[in-house]
C-alpha cells in the first residue's frame, strides 16, 4: 500500500512537474560535542537523510526520512549515571505549505528500532557498591508533527528551520529510556514517549 | 469545581505513591532477647567500614537489644560477629538478592528468602528469621507503615 501510494505520488509529481528535494539533518548531535558537560547528550552522532516530493503544484509535499543515532545520555537517575543508545528510525510526513510564506506544517508516522545499555549501581558505604548491567532492544512507534520555515540560500539550496513534537509508545522495558533515537529526549514517563525539539535541515532541489 | 481539580489530583498523588524501597544498601533488624551480657562489639566479615556496627552497639543497652545492621549487596549472605565480655557468637544470614527495574522508581533492590533450606546459621542458643519485602508491589498508602525487610531474633 505504501509503495502504491509512493508510485501514485511519483506519477502525480511528474504530471504536475513538481520539485523533488534531497535533504540532510546532521546538526542534531553537534551540541553534544561542543557542550558535552552542559547538554544531556554526550558525544552523540545523529544523521538523517531526507527526500521531499512536492505534490499538487508544490502546495503540498511528502517527506521521507531515515536516520541513525548513536551516543550517550547522562544523569538518568541516581542508580544509572549514563545510558548508551544506538538506533535506526524511519519517518514520513505529509506537509501543507502556506501560500504566502515559505512555511509548512506537517504530520506523519515514525518508527524506531533501537538498543540501549547501561550500568546501574547501588551505593554500599559499608560493604562496597553493587554494580550490574542492563541491555535492551526496543521498538517504538508514534507520530510527529512539525512546523517549518525555509530560508532560501541559493536557487537550489534551502535551509529549513523546524520545530517538532512527537508522541510515541514502546513496550514495557527493564530500564527507563531517556533518549529514544528518532523520537527524542523523554523525561519521566516510562512507556509513553513525549518529546519536542528544534532541527535544522539542508535541502537541495534536484529537479 | 475548576479550582478543586488540581487539589484533588495533588491529594491522590500524596496518599498513594509507588513503593520503591531503600534503593541503597539494605539493612536487617536483629532483636537480641535475654541479653544479660555486656556486648563489646559487633562486626561483619567483608565490611569496608566497621564503624556503623559499633555505633549500633553504643546506642543500645542490654536486656532487650535491637540492632539495625547493613547486609552485603555483593553476596547472598552476610556474617556478623558478636563479641561479648565472656563469649563470642557468629550469625550468618542467607538471602536472595533481587535487582530489577520498577516503573515510577527506576532500579530497586530487594532481598527474599533463599531457595535453599538454610536461612540462618548461628552459635546463639536460638535464632529465627522472617523475610518481608523491602519493595512492596502495591502502592504505599499515606500514613501506613510496615516492618519491611529481614527481621531476626536471637536468644543468648
Amino acid at each position: 500500500m505504501l509503495l502504491l501510494s509512493f508510485l501514485a505520488i511519483n506519477v502525480n509529481a511528474q504530471q504536475a512537474k513538481n520539485h523533488w528535494y534531497i535533504g540532510l539533518d546532521a546538526f542534531k548531535g553537534i551540541p553534544s560535542y561542543v557542550l558535552p558537560n552542559k547538554f544531556v547528550l554526550k558525544n552523540t552522532f545523529i544523521i538523517e537523510p531526507l527526500v521531499r516530493m512536492d505534490v499538487q503544484d508544490s502546495r503540498k509535499s511528502v517527506v521521507f526520512g531515515a536516520g541513525y543515532a548513536k551516543g550517550t545520555t547522562k544523569v538518568i537517575s541516581e542508580q544509572i549515571p549514563f545510558q548508551n543508545f544506538r538506533g535506526f528510525y524511519i519517518k514520513a510526513s505529509y506537509e501543507v505549505k502556506n501560500l504566502n510564506r515559505p512555511m509548512h506544517i506537517g504530520i506523519g508516522p515514525i518508527i524506531s528500532l533501537s538498543d540501549f545499555n547501561g550500568n546501574y549501581r547501588f551505593k554500599g558505604p559499608v560493604f562496597g557498591d553493587y554494580e550490574g548491567s542492563v541491555h535492551e532492544k526496543r521498538i517504538a512507534f508514534g507520530a510527529e508533527g512539525n512546523f517549518s520555515y525555509d530560508v532560501r540560500v541559493s536557487k537550489k539550496i534551502a535551509l529549513r528551520l523546524l520545530l517538532r513534537g512527537s508522541v510515541a509508545t514502546h513496550p514495557s522495558s527493564n530500564m527507563y529510556i531517556q533518549y529514544f533515537p528518532g523520537i527524542g529526549y523523554n523525561k519521566g514517563i516510562d512507556n509513553i514517549l513525549v518529546s519536542g525539539g528544534f532541527a535544522t535541515q539542508l535541502y537541495y532541489r534536484i529537479n | 469545581m475548576k479550582n478543586t481539580l488540581p487539589l484533588l489530583f495533588l491529594l491522590v498523588t500524596l496518599i498513594s505513591c509507588e513503593h520503591c524501597g531503600p534503593q541503597k544498601e539494605l539493612s536487617l533488624r536483629i532483636d537480641i532477647q535475654r541479653d544479660s551480657l555486656q556486648l563489646d562489639s559487633v562486626s561483619a566479615i567483608g565490611a569496608l567500614d566497621q564503624t556503623v556496627f559499633q555505633q549500633q552497639v553504643s546506642n543500645t543497652t542490654s536486656g532487650f537489644r535491637r540492632l539495625d545492621l547493613p547486609i552485603s549487596l555483593l553476596a547472598d549472605s552476610t556474617t556478623y560477629i558478636f563479641a561479648y565480655e565472656t563469649r563470642t557468637d557468629t550469625l550468618t544470614v542467607f538471602y536472595k538478592r533481587d535487582f530489577y527495574y520498577k516503573d515510577g522508581c527506576g532500579f530497586v533492590v530487594d532481598a527474599h528468602a533463599p531457595a535453599s533450606a538454610t536461612q540462618v546459621k548461628s552459635t546463639f542458643k536460638k535464632a529465627g528469621i522472617s523475610y518481608e519485602p523491602y519493595v512492596r508491589k502495591e502502592r504505599r498508602k499515606w500514613g501506613v507503615t510496615g516492618s519491611d525487610g529481614i527481621s531476626i531474633f536471637v536468644e543468648l
